[in-house]
């Protein structure tokens, strides 16, 4: 297998992530030691996080998601969620999943307003 | 485009290159010749017409044959991406609709997942369910460690580093039926069903 890697991209103080493949825990564990490293690059203020292409989410997933907003917070940058689709939502409640560390927003125009209230403040 | 005609030559077509006996071949194969293909047209792009053309294909060929049972062997994590693919197909190949069938290959994935962590290699095996009550039976079985306190890990008074108590009572929580059986230094063999509601 080659080393697949996620992009982040930057915005102006915002990192944006698409999760667009389907995540196993090589590609997460990258994930995460990229977001911080480049949190740490550009100072970012936020962080969002767009799960729209995930089409299924264990409790591995979820809580690896989960992490990298706890990482991120711990930074100082806060992190949106966006795109969790209904049938993800539904399993993720009934397995008594939570991912209470970050945001979450139905799409990304939400997610900037969210940014843009919590870095206002 | 007919469906009526081009699934059959473009198999034919496909079949005569890669010399196999036609009359030699099962659904299984082709079956695995058409996820390949179809992960190889993934592979150049993402699109929905792929996508679709595939799922024309395989339903002409699923509806000529009864649906069968599945055996994935857990070795390492692409594996556990193909399990729970696996058992999406098989799930809405039965009837299920899309929310059960995330929920079925999240359940494969948490069986998975657990086997490759905690015991390095072990089975699934996803069974459809004939007869009154229609649905799926997933089985994942491993000679690992076993789970020392399953009670804490089921009731919730128990997480590993890894979080194995939340997989496991999420498990149970997205299933109907749930039996767990596990030895110390024997292994662990975990059996759910869904049912089509």
């Amino acid at each position: 297998m080659p080393t697949e890697r996620i992009p982040i991209i930057k915005m102006d103080d915002l990192l944006l992530v698409s999760i667009q493949v389907a995540l196993h825990d090589n590609l997460v564990v990258q994930l995460q030691d990229d977001i911080s490293n480049t949190i740490r690059k550009n100072n970012s203020k936020g962080l969002v996080i767009d799960v729209s292409g995930v089409e299924i989410m264990d409790s591995f997933i979820a809580r690896s998601i989960n992490d990298m907003a706890k990482q991120a917070k711990l930074m100082g940058t806060e992190t949106v969620i966006v795109g969790i689709r209904p049938e993800i939502a539904i399993t993720l409640v009934e397995m008594g999943l939570e991912m209470d560390a970050a945001y979450t927003a139905l799409n990304l125009e939400n997610a900037m307003k969210v940014i843009n209230d919590f870095t206002r403040k | 485009m007919g469906n009526d005609i081009l699934p059959k030559s473009i198999i034919n077509n496909q079949i005569e290159k890669l010399f196999i006996d036609k009359e030699g071949l099962t659904f299984n194969i082709l079956k695995q010749l058409l996820i390949s293909l179809e992960e190889a047209a993934e592979s150049f792009k993402s699109s929905a017409e792929i996508k679709s053309e595939f799922r024309n294909i395989y339903s002409m060929l699923k509806s000529q044959t009864p649906l069968q049972e599945e055996l994935i062997q857990v070795e390492s994590e692409y594996d556990i991406v193909a399990a729970r693919n696996a058992g999406a197909r098989m799930a809405r190949d039965i009837g299920f609709g899309n929310t059960d069938a995330v929920k079925i290959a999240t359940i494969i994935s948490e069986l998975a997942r657990n086997i490759f962590l905690y015991s390095g290699s072990g089975k699934i095996t996803i069974t459809p369910i004939t007869g009154l009550r229609k649905g799926l039976k997933v089985m994942a079985c491993d000679e690992g460690p076993g789970i020392k306190d399953l009670d804490s890990v089921m009731n919730g008074t128990y997480n590993s580093e890894r979080g194995m108590g939340m997989g496991l009572r999420g498990v149970k929580n997205l299933s109907d039926t749930f039996e767990i059986e596990t030895k110390e230094e024997e292994g662990t063999t975990i059996c759910i069903r869904k049912f089509l509601r």
